[in-house]
């Protein structure tokens, strides 16, 4: 929180405070815990899938592409060793020549998303622009997970 | 990598000019939105007041 919330609550009594300068957006955009009405309504980090495959920039899209067909996905993100997203392939590009490297196949830097936007409204954008799935990011890049456009509506529709 | 250059849209909120939409990364999005209407839109940015001119 911010340093003048910090000494407000200092002088409503709360002795445990912490100021935490990245705010309250990183805090959510991290996974961390939050309460309040928002905090019960599904939200794209925990509807997204966290098993995604994944792949390095090197590799051939024929073995990603088989291990993505393997786990059940259409879809693998490429990321560099500290987990942060440098491309995504869905399925167009998962059909392109087995031989090309990631790095020639993906979509470079695509769009992500935080964890702590509300599903409904993810759903909402993923369908008006047609987004089979999209990253979920933390705020410094890393993957959360890929949420599939199916698994939105879903929870959406369920009252998300 | 399908962009067509010198093809641009605008975003359906503020109407500024685009290369690709925010969301879908398309050039040509019916719907294209640009990063700071998508952020606003998502809550992934606060409104912030304008600066002192």
């Amino acid at each position: 929180m911010s340093p003048r919330a910090a000494w407000r609550l200092e002088s409503l009594g709360f002795s445990d405070v912490y100021e935490y300068v990245a705010g309250k957006l990183d805090w959510m955009a991290a996974g961390l815990p939050t309460e309040g009405t928002n905090a019960q309504r599904p939200r794209a980090g925990e509807v997204a899938r966290t098993d995604v495959p994944t792949s390095g920039l090197l590799e051939c899209v024929g073995d990603v592409r088989e291990r993505a067909q393997t786990a059940g996905f259409d879809a693998a993100v490429v990321v560099n060793e500290a987990g942060v997203v440098l491309g995504l392939l869905r399925s167009r590009e998962l059909n392109a020549d087995p031989d090309l490297p990631m790095e020639r196949a993906m979509r470079p830097g695509p769009s992500t998303f935080r964890p702590f936007v509300s599903i409904s409204e993810m759903a909402r954008y993923m369908v008006e622009h047609k987004l089979e799935s999209s990253p979920i990011t933390t705020s410094d890049g890393r993957l959360v997970g890929l949420l599939l456009q199916d698994d939105a509506v879903r929870v959406a529709g369920e009252g998300g | 990598m399908s962009k067509q250059p010198g093809i641009h849209v605008k975003c359906s909120k503020c109407a500024c000019v685009l290369e690709e939409c925010a969301c879908c990364d398309e050039p040509d999005c019916e719907a294209a939105i640009c990063y700071r209407c998508l952020n606003l839109a998502l809550g992934q940015q606060v409104p912030q007041p304008a600066p002192w001119s």
